[in-house]
């Protein structure tokens, strides 16, 4: 466990330097062009479909058509004898094999018990839920099986929507519950009910985010291989933490963790709806198992948005108490969370908990108080998608800001300046706990005005308004706690990352890192990190994640974490090697930075280890598991916790164009200021913010997952499901502000601030552009169908002529 | 039942016996071992899968290999190396326009194939050219502009 | 299997009700991909070399006729297409994606007779006909009655689609296709084909039109934008354009008055850009700024 002082000492002189040395190269902050591109570009990369070996089966899933049914009886015969089936497999005969159950391992007060089976028992709670597996030669010839399946139902009732849910008279997911609410959790500061009630202003409002998914381009899957010489299963998957399921998969198949491998590849794409430690992966390491044949199966793209991971479905009712300056007095937010058939290992609990954590934002709420329903329905579990939480939360946060503007006739930008957590107290603990590390969040959001040009466009929207067109801007003030520690969602799992660093007899530099890229440049930042520690060329170094034999443990890549965790391990490990092999230049009579040392030095403490000096360590490689030691897991009496180590924040406005007679939504300008700590590699983060600027953009825009009354999922395929093409997303322009961390390497991570800011921006833009036809926007709906309703709801029709004369 | 397909795959001839259900996609990733061609939807949705039919881009999981017979079909594994990048790859690499890379191969031939029939396009004309290659990852705007870019820099 | 000769294809669909022509396959390999169409066989006609395109001329038919195994990338950018039936190469051009276009057929798109394709509607515009083959020999079955609901055709199982003939374009002719998508290469919620001809007065000497998102199938739309006064009119002045859009919204009432009103809108803005082009090049080949606006 390592910590930094404050402020940290990047780019000082190391102490241990005896002689001023010549300058030192330094990557970090360099737009370094990245190492991993060359396979990638060519084809040459290895994805999970792209491991044949011999022997290869497949398999293939069948899942539940109904929404809500008691399975009667499963008939395999006709699928057994379908020639080239090696293999059906129910839940019976997985626990005959010895599989394990799953269990939540939530410890929050009064959570529901839950455990389910790698397959379903003998009840189905969701369209899509895996009933039977089939192992083949060809997938194709599983999935004829599949269908030769002969199952039978007792349909039940089925529960969509939160609202159907909590009726009294509603069908019950978990009879023995009582209630379909898996959760139910408050918090309530003493006094806040008088104050609100006392407020001189009071604004109660209902908000809304819709269902969607995350839907990397790569679909999931796994393929597992069974050494019973060696009892060992070897798991390859596109993991996003593949230790921690190593953990899980071990459980399941009652396996030591050491008698499991598994290995993370080329990953195209997680966003969270890799993170999860699911059915499947376990699935396919016991039928590897069963079968004593290698077996794969690939998630098709139906699989991926009907039984996979959703995310978002959240209600929230605010009631608001404010002052006539715009000051919040008062705040509470009911949340009411649909976390479908909750059957997944940290479950939509995850990003609900995140929700309720980040209700004030970057803004100090004196007294905020709040309730968690988590319930349960009749659809597709919830879970981990890019924001995990905050995004919800925010919209909630900036849509109170701008209706207080709107109420008192303020600009919303004052508004938020006026509650923005003051510089002055630092570290700063939100009512939720969180430890906020922030530079000067209003010289930030006043550096966005300027960046831009907030007046400008102001005018712009004025001159727009008199010609009867509808200019519309949006505020998104930003304060996100990142790395987090995932033990209250998991029921465990902590706050850590490993890294080992070791300098080859060559000089050459290897890192190996618990974290796992998926696209997020992690060969080339953690390069760059290394390598400015070392006083390297970052060509020389090459870093590594995804094999659980290669680095013994990590935690793998979500919750914008990876900088901070993964960047500080390496920073810390190699920071310790440097610190050696400075002192063994020095006992040779060199200095590490002159030519030709650094590769000396090497061969000497692997080579040569007798001129070491005295007491001095054999070789050079060190392995270190750091945590910045920040959070903590459970909450206190009040349910206040530190749930993350470090803060970003990020100012971001946007210009839209709305056409009211079809809805469409046209995004003339976008910019963001952004304070990520110090930057690796300023190219990664605008790629990361831009790609996470289109899929909040998708989100209000182009996305939604609907189901029908009975629970037939309606999305099915990318023709129904529709993300941003190129035609949709305009550039965000990034401006970059360093406030360093306290955490080693002084990152703060930004990987999901684009996510979670970009909603909210649009959302508030639209309904600034629509404010002239009564329109009042409440919901992260901005489909132009969803426009198109509102505003004939509002009492506009378009005039054809004018419209026919438009472009 | 199986046919034989005759086909030339990135300049080399080719015989095949395959199913008459399978789709090019299928046959170019198993059979011959092609992997960086993908599949994204397996529906002509993403543009993830695609190939070039004679010089023309198509998508490999709308083909079946039966309908290839006599054709000529090249794969991203024609384009380029790791070690000496077509100058799209290199502008996509410059440009940052890609994350993950799984849309990256489809990309690079997409955008081989205009820079084809439009030698120097403009940044709206990448984009209504592009708009049929999904990416999740990127935003799209290091995509564009490195196609812009590789325009540009073209003779 | 790929069919030979058109009398083998002919010869194995009468013979199977369960199989079906692939031609393209853009339309039909998303249906097979998700197990939505199962056909025995599929009968591969891409080899029967109906890729002709037939000018009108004197001495020939007074009708454009396009094979119907000719690509829609052709479709959009043949100059016999654009002069003759430009209308025909501005609905090819919004299509899809370039890959789509590489490899769908007019006659599949035509016979798959999915509700918002745009080739469909930009054919019945045209007072156009298809020529089908079958068992019963050759007939020539007007496109506006082709599509009979969704992906439905008066085709007999065994016809296989070989022509489609459209009329070609007079003096003064302008033409625009208008469609409105969420994303620009979605499948459009509404489009409106509309192509017309001026007389010396300025005034409208013939009208074709139809449009999708009204019905399951093309809905003409001559008879409704005459009633509304367009062969009336001097010039596409506002109060026209809004009676053409009013009147193109009331004949998509009662199947989705949401699509409806925007095909009305759709309608409003083909026409002005058809008589633009009619007056100003004679030839209109332009697109309408497809679904941006």
């Amino acid at each position: 466990m390592t910590t930094t002082e404050w402020p940290p000492k990047i780019g000082a002189p190391d102490p241990a330097d005896v002689v001023p040395g010549p300058g030192r190269p330094r990557s970090v902050g360099q737009r370094l062009e990245r190492k991993e591109d060359p396979r990638l570009l060519t084809g040459t990369a290895h994805y999970l479909d792209d491991h044949d070996v011999e022997g290869l089966c497949h398999v293939a899933i069948a899942r539940s058509p109904l929404a809500h049914a008691r399975i009667l009886g499963v008939d395999t015969a006709a699928a057994r004898a379908l020639p080239g089936v090696i293999a059906v497999v129910t839940q019976a005969d997985l626990e005959a094999a010895g599989a394990q159950r799953f269990d939540h391992l939530l410890y929050l007060p009064g959570v529901q018990p839950l455990t389910w089976g790698v397959l379903a028992d003998d009840r189905v709670r969701f369209v899509g839920e895996p009933m039977v597996a089939v192992v083949a030669t060809d997938r194709a010839v599983a999935e004829d099986a599949v269908e030769l399946l002969d199952i039978d139902y007792e349909e039940l009732p089925a529960v969509i929507g939160t609202d159907s849910a909590l009726r009294h008279d509603a069908p019950l997911l978990y009879p023995h519950w009582g209630t379909n609410e898996f959760l139910h959790l408050e918090a309530e500061p003493p006094g806040l009910g008088p104050v609100l009630a006392g407020a001189p202003h009071r604004l109660q409002e209902r908000f809304e985010s819709h269902r969607i998914i995350g839907l990397p381009l790569e679909g999931h899957g796994a393929q597992a291989t069974w050494d019973p010489a060696q009892g060992r299963l070897e798991l390859v998957t596109p993991s996003q933490q593949p230790h921690q399921l190593r953990t899980v998969v071990a459980e399941v198949c009652g396996l030591a963790e050491t008698k499991v491998r598994v290995i993370s590849p080329d990953i195209g794409g997680g966003f969270g709806n890799k993170q999860h430690f699911t059915r499947e992966e376990c699935l396919v390491g016991l039928l590897a198992r069963i079968t004593g044949r290698p077996v794969r199966w690939s998630q098709d793209r139906t699989e991926s948005l009907t039984a996979s991971v959703h995310s978002r479905p959240q209600v929230h009712h605010v009631d608001v108490g404010y002052d006539d300056g715009g000051r919040v007095l008062a705040m509470r937010v009911d949340v009411i969370s649909d976390l479908g058939n909750p059957v997944l290992y940290f479950s939509g609990v995850g990003p609900s908990l995140v929700t309720v954590g980040s209700l004030s934002g970057g803004y100090d709420i004196p007294l905020l108080g709040w309730t968690l329903s988590a319930v349960a329905t009749n659809t597709c579990p919830v879970g981990a998608y890019r924001g995990f939480g905050g995004p919800q939360a925010h919209l909630t946060t900036e849509r109170v800001m701008d209706l207080i503007a709107a109420d008192l006739g303020l600009d919303p930008v004052e508004v938020r300046r006026r509650n923005l957590i003051p510089l002055e107290i630092r570290p700063y603990f939100s009512s939720g706990g969180l430890r906020v590390d922030t530079g000067d969040l209003d010289a930030q959001l006043l550096q966005a005005v300027d960046e831009f040009d907030y007046r400008g466009w102001r005018a712009r929207q004025a001159q727009a308004r008199r010609e009867g067109r509808f200019v519309g801007i949006g505020i998104s003030s930003l304060m996100q706690g990142t790395a987090p520690n995932q033990h209250s969602a998991a029921g465990r799992f902590a706050s850590l990352e490993m890294a080992t660093v070791s300098v080859f007899p060559d000089g050459e530099v290897r890192v190996q890192v618990g974290t796992k890229s998926q696209g997020q440049g992690h060969e080339t930042v953690f390069a760059q990190v290394a390598a400015t520690a070392l006083g390297v060329d970052p060509q020389r170094v090459s870093v590594s994640d995804g094999d659980t034999d290669a680095l013994m443990y990590g935690q793998g890549t979500f919750g914008s974490r990876s900088a901070v965790m993964g960047g500080g391990a390496v920073t810390c490990a190699a920071e310790k090697l440097r610190e050696r092999m400075v002192s063994i230049a020095a006992h040779l009579g060199r200095h590490l930075d002159q030519p030709g040392v650094f590769e000396e030095v090497a061969a000497t403490a692997w080579w040569h280890p007798h001129r070491l000096p005295p007491g001095a360590e054999l070789g050079l490689t060190a392995s270190v598991v750091y945590t910045p030691g920040f959070t903590e897991p459970t909450p206190d009496e009040l349910g206040r916790a530190n749930h993350d180590e470090t803060c970003g924040s990020h100012m971001t406005m946007v210009a839209v164009e709305v056409d009211p007679a079809t809805g469409r939504v046209q995004i003339l300008a976008a910019v963001m200021v952004s304070d990520c700590g110090v930057v690796i590699n300023p190219m990664v983060v605008e790629g990361q913010h831009q790609g996470a600027f289109a899929q909040g953009l998708g989100n209000v825009l182009f996305e939604e997952l609907t189901y029908s009354p009975e629970g037939q999922p309606l999305a099915t395929t990318l023709l129904d499901y529709t993300i941003p093409s190129a035609l949709d997303v305009p550039r965000l322009r990034v401006v970059h502000r360093e406030t360093p961390s306290e955490t080693a390497g002084g990152f703060r991570g930004m990987g999901e601030a684009g996510i979670t800011a970009t909603p909210a921006a649009l959302v508030g833009a639209v309904d600034d552009a629509l404010r002239p036809l009564g329109v009042r926007l409440r919901s992260t709906r901005l489909r132009a169908r969803h426009l198109r309703a509102e505003v004939r709801a509002a009492g506009y029709r378009p005039d054809a002529a004018a419209w026919a004369a438009l472009a | 039942m199986r046919r034989t397909v005759n086909l030339e795959v990135n300049g080399h001839p080719v015989t095949l016996s395959v199913e008459p259900r399978r789709t090019l996609l299928d046959v170019v990733r198993e059979e011959l071992g092609l992997t960086g061609t993908h599949a994204g939807c397996e529906q002509g949705a993403c543009g993830a899968c695609t190939v070039l039919i004679d010089g023309a881009v198509a998508r490999s999981c709308l083909v079946l290999a039966v309908q290839v017979d006599g054709h000529r079909v090249d794969t991203i594994e024609s384009v380029g190396t790791p070690e000496s990048l077509h100058p799209v790859q290199a502008a996509l690499r410059r440009h940052h326009g890609l994350q993950c890379g799984f849309c990256t191969p489809g990309v690079v031939l997409a955008a081989i194939d205009l820079l084809e029939r439009c030698p120097h396009p403009d940044e709206a004309e990448v984009r209504e050219a592009m708009s049929g290659n999904l990416c999740r990852c990127t935003g799209y705007a290091g995509l564009v502009a490195a196609v812009v870019a590789a325009g540009a820099e073209q003779q | 299997m790929p069919a030979a000769t058109l009398a083998e294809a002919v010869s194995v669909l009468a013979g199977d009700p369960d199989a079906k022509i692939i031609a393209g396959g853009q339309s039909l390999m998303p249906l097979l991909a998700l197990r939505l169409a199962r056909p025995t066989v599929l009968v591969d006609i891409t080899g029967l070399g109906y890729d002709h395109l037939s000018s009108p001329g004197p001495g020939a038919p007074a009708a454009l006729e396009i094979g119907a195994l000719v690509r829609h990338t052709r479709v959009e950018h043949d100059p016999m297409v654009r002069r003759h039936a430009p209308l025909l190469a501005d609905a090819a051009r919004q299509v899809g994606y370039p890959a789509i276009r590489n490899r769908g057929t007019l006659g599949g798109s035509l016979a798959h007779a999915d509700p918002v394709a745009e080739l469909p509607v930009a054919v019945v515009a045209l007072e156009g006909a298809v020529v089908a083959e079958g068992p019963g020999g050759s007939r020539v079955i007007p496109a506006v009655e082709l599509a009979d609901g969704f992906l439905s055709t008066t085709l007999d199982p065994a016809e296989v689609l070989v022509a489609v003939r459209v009329r070609p374009a007079g003096p003064r002719h302008g033409a625009a296709f208008c469609e409105w998508a969420p994303r620009q290469h979605d499948f459009g919620e509404a489009g409106i084909a509309i192509a017309l001809e001026l007389d010396e007065r300025g005034g409208v000497a013939w009208l074709g039109a139809a449009g999708f998102g009204l019905d399951s199938f093309p809905v003409p739309l001559a008879d409704v934008l005459t009633v509304a006064g367009v062969r009336d009119a001097e010039r596409p002045a506002a109060s026209l354009l809004r009676a053409v859009a009013a009147a193109v919204e009331a004949a998509g009432r009662g199947f989705d008055d949401d699509r409806g009103e925007l095909a009305g809108l759709l309608a409003a803005r083909a026409l002005r850009l058809a008589w633009e082009r009619a007056e100003h090049t004679g030839r209109g080949d332009q697109g309408c700024g497809g679904a941006a606006a």
